[in-house]
């Protein structure tokens, strides 16, 4: 999305805003920026000999009229460091965009690039401020691939509030653009279609524990360079997550089917945190992936991936954090000599991160 | 970075660094707080239930048919500390993650923010749909106080 795009779009939400008095117009933002380096070998764009380019910033424009209609557009700047997504992502992106309408306090319909709801981390994927590490687990969520953060369609939400429960149910149809790797280092953009499923979470009274069931079935889209086209896929997240004034447990589990290999790439993570005060908190998240394939002639073949880290969190203040984090890992997610996972052994490294995040 | 002794070294660091920030944290006193609303409001009386889905945003209409329009103090404020603390049971530190999810997630804008009451008071004064909150003691001209009840 080019800068006059964009001044259009600021133009028009800033004059409309302005002129009616029943509007309510906000602008809000982050900013996610880090200094990687990894031991050897380069991880999801993190290399041997260090970046300072990995970078996420998003400018949210809120225009809400009457207590009915909304609109909101993010646009976002993603830097990624030395990974080959890189190429594939503009210095501008509409991040999202689209229109709600809000028939009551429960039932609610998103129109337009709609944040997908998926999982604990894909609708605030960027958003450092409340994220316990630089990135989200990168074995479940991908790094720009396999799952997306928007659907090109619509988002039907509804609530229920039994009790004390909290029981809220989102439905979603449509496409979106995606990345598939075919290994480390090779990346094939697709066009997913006809995408349709849901997201539920029910939250137990107190609202400290809430649960929640990811369901979704895709197709590989015409016109997509690879030999995926048409191959159907389904794709399901369980999450649980609990939050107290001093810990934090949070555990997902992602499993996708692909007809292409009779594959299935199946991930979970573990993550606890401790708050040890309004300023400090210590995070350890243990993530596992696995790929499972059958291949003609050499039978099925099945490889793990790993990635260990802890972080120790500092809060200058709620909207402004400093983060320290060492990860050690093991698998195939090697950039720039791609191990090949039926013959060469899994690859060790560790690597750290350093990022500041802050949003008003 | 060798297997066992670079964890060990990670976690020594953290409780070093952490452990004696937290001993030094002051401890806070938490004053009260009254809730405000526009003197045509008829309402006399709130539960903390009412309050809590007022401020999250999921009441948006007043009995009365009048849409609501929560306002905030800022973070660091004493008052919304108590406030936080007594209707929503969580931090504000809690409650701030709250609404940044909402937000960057497209699911809703948390309420307005002021840095003076005084400013809370001007603007509850001003918008008929308006609820606000201020410290227990001082000056409420203009503005009706609601009673908190359990």
């Amino acid at each position: 999305m080019g800068i006059r795009a964009f001044s259009l779009v600021m133009g028009f939400l800033l004059s409309v805003g302005c002129l009616s008095q029943e509007t309510d117009f906000s602008i809000h933002g982050y900013l996610n920026q880090a200094y990687g380096q990894s031991d050897r070998y380069q991880y999801y764009g993190i290399p041997e000999d260090g970046t300072i380019d990995l970078r996420n910033i998003a400018l949210q424009l809120n225009l809400k009229y009457g207590l009915k209609n909304k609109l909101v557009v993010q646009l976002n700047s993603r830097r990624v460091g030395e990974s080959p997504v890189g190429e594939f992502i503009d210095d501008v992106e509409l991040d999202w965009g689209f229109y709600q309408y809000q028939h009551d306090e429960t039932l609610s319909l998103k129109v337009g690039k709609v944040p997908l709801p998926l999982g604990i981390y894909n609708e605030i994927r960027d958003v450092g401020t409340v994220l316990p590490f630089y990135r989200i687990p990168v074995l479940i969520y991908g790094e720009g691939t396999w799952t997306t953060e928007t659907v090109d369609g619509l988002v039907v939400s509804k609530g229920w509030r039994p009790g004390e429960w909290l029981i809220d149910l989102d439905v979603f149809y449509g496409g979106w653009d995606s990345i598939v790797s075919q290994d480390a280092d090779t990346y094939i953009p697709v066009r997913i279609e006809d995408g349709v499923g849901f997201q539920s979470w029910v939250t137990l009274p107190g609202e400290r524990w809430r649960f929640g069931l990811h369901l979704h079935q895709q197709r590989v889209g015409a016109g997509s360079d690879t030999t995926l086209i048409g191959e159907n896929q389904d794709m399901l997240f369980a999450s649980a997550e609990g939050e107290y004034e001093h810990f934090l447990f949070r555990s997902e589990y992602h499993r996708i089917s692909f007809q292409s290999g009779n594959g299935t790439w199946t991930a979970w993570y573990i993550h606890l945190g401790a708050k040890f005060s309004e300023k400090w908190a210590l995070h350890f998240s243990s993530d596992h992936g696995r790929i499972e394939l059958v291949i003609p002639f050499i039978g099925t073949a099945d490889e793990d991936f790993d990635d260990e880290a802890l972080s120790l969190n500092y809060s200058f203040s709620p909207r402004l954090v400093l983060k320290l984090e060492a990860h050690k890992t093991e698998g195939y997610a090697v950039e720039g000599f791609a191990p090949n996972f039926l013959f060469d052994p899994p690859v060790r490294l560790d690597y750290a991160v350093l990022s500041f995040s802050a949003s008003f | 970075m060798p297997g066992k002794p670079f964890w060990a070294h990670i976690l020594f660091v953290c409780f070093l660094v952490v452990i004696p920030t937290t001993l030094l944290t002051p401890a806070q006193t938490e004053p009260g707080y009254r809730i405000v609303v526009h003197p045509d409001n008829p309402g006399a009386t709130i539960t903390k239930k009412e309050l809590k889905n007022i401020f999250l945003k999921r009441m948006a209409k007043w009995p009365h048919g009048e849409p609501i329009i929560p306002v905030d103090l800022s973070l660091d404020s004493s008052v919304r500390k108590a406030f936080t603390r007594d209707i929503h049971k969580r931090s504000t530190t809690s409650i701030n993650a709250y609404w940044q999810k909402r937000l960057f997630s497209g699911k809703g804008v948390p309420p307005s923010t002021f840095r003076e009451e005084t400013a809370v008071l001007d603007y509850v004064k001003n918008n008929p749909g308006a609820i606000g909150y201020i410290s227990g003691a001082g000056d409420a001209e203009g503005v009706k106080i609601l009673k908190v009840i359990p």
